[in-house]
């Protein structure tokens, strides 16, 4: 069945009758579903038990989403029905990714919380800042003699 | 007209192990932007002893941490080496 085969929603204003897309419907429940990141379930996993340990591990989650659509009829003016055609369309996107930070140990010896590294976040984070730093003292040694030659170039004219 | 940004912190269902409660705590940004942005992270966890004593334990991202220890230094090492260059400049 086509999008335009759809019941017409009726408003109280006969003139602003619209159609309702289901792509709508479904860009909305994926919001909905990227909204669910917001929960606390969403940042800590179902937890394990192992003999008289549980062990719940616990993430960062981050979810970018974005969407639009739009819809329009062709039609008199004068609040009858449309009869010219109608058309909307939609689209969206999201993306969600999770990191873990650390895991809670529940023992009978009570209740600890060990992080986790994440080595390729802090290598590349510790590159950049050797790269800084080099390129820093780099162009600080280079400045330093362009003044040494500026000193002397004084000093001999 | 909803707010730009929103920070909840929620509460999850307690778990009772070894005699103890315990409530899981995460704080969730929500930036209402054209584009919506969630982020959603675990902040600490309350501890209810069976003699009723309460612990709060803080969950801390050390990779965070350390990663931004990481781009603070970079700045701070830009800063130095710009007054070092200007003071330079200054006394030739």
């Amino acid at each position: 069945m086509s999008a335009f085969e759809d019941e017409p929603v009726n408003t109280d204003n006969p003139a602003m009758t619209t159609y309702r897309d289901p792509t709508l419907d479904t860009i909305e429940q994926v919001m909905e579903s990227l909204h669910a990141v917001a929960s606390v379930e969403a940042v800590y996993g179902t937890p394990v038990k192992q003999r008289e340990t549980l062990i719940i591990p616990a993430a960062e989650v981050v979810a970018i989403s974005g969407f639009g659509g739009g819809q329009g009829y062709g039609g008199p003016e004068n609040g009858a029905a449309p009869s010219g055609g109608a058309g909307g369309g939609g689209g969206g996107g999201g993306s969600a990714h999770a990191r873990p930070v650390a895991v809670i140990i529940i023992s009978p010896e009570g209740v600890r919380v060990e992080p986790v590294f994440d080595l390729t976040k802090i290598a590349l984070a510790g590159v950049t800042f050797a790269a800084f730093a080099v390129g820093m003292l780099a162009r600080m040694g280079k400045m330093r003699r362009t003044f040494d030659k500026m000193g002397e170039a004084i000093e001999e004219g | 007209m909803p707010a730009l940004f929103e920070v909840e912190t929620q509460a999850g269902t307690p778990i009772l192990v070894h005699g103890s409660r315990l409530l899981l705590f995460a704080k969730s940004l929500r930036l209402h932007l054209p584009i919506g942005v969630i982020w959603n992270r675990p902040v600490s966890i309350l501890l209810i002893r069976p003699d009723g004593e309460e612990q709060v334990i803080p969950i801390r991202d050390r990779t965070r941490e350390i990663v931004w220890t990481f781009y603070g230094a970079i700045v701070v090492l830009a800063a130095l080496t710009a007054l070092i260059e200007f003071r330079k400049r200054g006394n030739r």
